[in-house]
């Protein structure tokens, strides 16, 4: 029994020192967004609001920012419209499934910088209607919908296999279309995942750098783009309250949808 | 682009709702092909071409960049530098991931809630986030050299930053969250009171969990480790910016290659033989998981 009592210390001390890793990088960009300091270092020695502020008023990181939240809102629009019927298809059909489905995973499995460079090359001398692909937020948005599609549709293909199959056919009787039928039938139940694979796609989109690094221009990079090119030029804590604005803004998603959820439960009582 | 329009009711009335599948599949697909298939296929033709001492490439049928990635020293060494800090990544992410879902598995109600809650935090924040936060805290004027000095556990600043532990603290941060979850849903198909009857009939703790959930465990643990292995296999920047000039791996020189050497058919055939290394594991791994099915029946 001691020797249990010992192990079960053991344990506690292991999962407090985890807990502290996983928060150390969030805490520490935190306290130092607010430091009053010009350089990056321990200790604190005041704090002030004063790099929000001159971050807030810095073009090229508000454009940046808007640049992240435009690709990031496109991508989780793409992904929705592609991985709504797919996943669907894939939820009611049998034959090809597991085939299909493991095609559609594969590209999460290839590194970033290999899918961002075989699109750059593939891709970026293309032109559609006079419109120069590279460079462009949609190109962006269709390399970040590879990691996001998959993502969405691993969501999906469970929400909708747990539909009652006679959903559909009930209201086809009742004599709906089926894009009618979808919308009013289908959609409204699987909402709570629509809405989690959406969120998925748009995080995804929001955190990632290293396509959109082979993909975009001067004028279309993104946040964490910028703060990946400037994280040696840098050493102010002006890009801790950059890194701050791009956590803070996952985490707000993350918590609209959680509001969202808790609000739409309540509704159905 | 709208996609529902492909829906033809093509059956008798009763069915008239119900879409044909392969239609739906089909703008998916389309998609997979434009912005997947072609572009791999891309980067496997560029990989044969040849790079001239004036301009980009030169189109060509040549196994000539083939044969420097798999002979020269230099590029043998950095494939193998890759594989070492995936290895030892995947390694250490497991085992913190396998002891704190052991952890969280253990308990009950609104504790493991906020356990859970902060299992999940590292997939949610940007790659780049946590190299920042990281390069915040390992230099000599970072939180830990300030927090060694204080508890007056080292009288002079500690930088470790650029080191190898550095790196592998940041790498492993970033694929922990997946590792965890691979592992926990494993745990939760275990009956906890396995553990209980095995420390009943006088097992010591250790020997439980050798004998009894390790065992139980190994497919979640498989999985993990695949996964952690692969993700580090594809990352540069942490390792660029946390590790040492010299942990110079793989995705490392593909990016420098295609930006600062302009060397497209050389960074394309170093993509390929990464993306065959990751393949080489998945399957391996796919092919222990079913000899181990198979034999267990």
């Amino acid at each position: 029994m001691l020797e249990d009592r010992a192990f079960g210390y053991l344990h506690r001390a292991f999962a407090a020192i985890f807990i502290l890793y996983v928060l150390v990088p969030l805490g520490i960009t935190a306290v130092m967004a607010f430091s009053d300091d010009n350089v990056i270092r321990f200790p604190i020695r005041g704090f002030s609001g004063r790099w929000f502020a001159q971050f807030f008023n810095d073009a090229q990181w508000i454009n940046a920012a808007w640049n992240s939240l435009h690709i990031a809102v496109l991508t989780a629009f793409m992904s929705m419209i592609l991985a709504l019927p797919a996943s669907y298809a894939l939820a009611n059909g049998k034959k090809a499934r597991p085939v299909l489905q493991t095609l559609l995973i594969l590209p999460l499995f290839v590194p970033g910088v290999v899918l961002g460079i075989s699109v750059a090359m593939a891709l970026g001398s293309v032109s559609l209607f006079g419109y120069d692909l590279f460079g462009s937020k949609f190109l962006v948005a269709c390399a970040h919908t590879l990691w996001a599609l998959p993502l969405a549709i691993t969501v999906l293909v469970p929400t909708f296999e747990t539909l009652d199959k006679s959903l559909m056919e009930a209201a086809g009787d009742l004599g709906a279309p089926p894009l009618k039928a979808f919308f009013n039938v289908i959609m409204p139940v699987a909402m709570t995942g629509i809405v989690s694979a959406g969120l998925f796609a748009f995080i995804t989109s929001l955190n990632e750098f290293i396509m959109a690094l082979f993909l975009t221009t001067r004028e279309t990079q993104t946040l964490p783009v910028m703060l990946w090119l400037s994280l040696r030029s840098s050493a102010t804590p002006q890009i801790a309250v950059a890194s701050f604005v791009l956590a803070a803004s996952v985490f707000t998603a993350v918590g609209l949808a959680y509001v969202w959820y808790g609000l739409s439960r309540r509704g159905k009582k | 682009m709208t996609v529902e329009a492909d829906i033809v009711p093509s059956r008798s009335k009763v069915s008239a709702a119900l879409p044909s599948i392969p239609w739906l599949m089909l703008p998916t697909l389309v998609f997979i092909v434009f912005a997947f298939g072609w572009p791999l296929l891309y980067l496997l033709r560029m990989s044969f071409n040849i790079h001239p001492a004036q301009g980009i490439y030169v189109e060509a049928w040549s196994l000539q960049n083939y044969l420097v990635v798999m002979t020269e020293p230099n590029m043998l060494a950095m494939i193998g530098r890759t594989i070492y800090i995936s290895l030892v990544t995947a390694t250490v992410t497991v085992v913190a991931a396998f002891f704190f879902a052991q952890f969280v598995w253990l308990r009950e109600g609104r504790n493991k809630v906020m356990l859970l809650a902060i299992a999940i935090a590292p997939m949610l924040i940007s790659e780049v986030s946590v190299i920042i936060g990281w390069r915040m805290f390992f230099p000599s004027n970072g939180l830990l050299s300030y927090a060694l000095i204080s508890t007056g556990l080292s009288d002079q600043k500690v930088n470790l930053l650029g080191t190898q532990i550095a790196a592998i603290v940041g790498l492993s941060y970033i694929s922990i969250s997946y590792c965890f979850f691979s592992i926990l849903s494993v745990l939760n198909g275990i009956d906890r009171n396995l553990l209980t009857a095995s420390g009943d009939l006088g097992a010591s703790p250790l020997r439980t969990f050798f004998t009894v959930l390790l065992p139980l465990s190994k497919g979640g643990i498989a999985a993990a480790f695949t996964q952690a292995f692969v993700f580090t296999m594809g990352i540069y920047a942490t390792t660029n910016a946390l590790g040492p000039d010299s942990l110079w791996t793989m995705p490392y020189e593909i990016q420098l290659q295609m930006l600062t050497r302009r060397n497209w058919p050389m960074a394309a055939a170093i993509s390929v033989v990464l993306i065959a290394i990751i393949a080489a594991t998945a399957l391996v791994a796919q092919w222990l998981r079913h000899r181990k099915a198979s034999s267990h029946a």
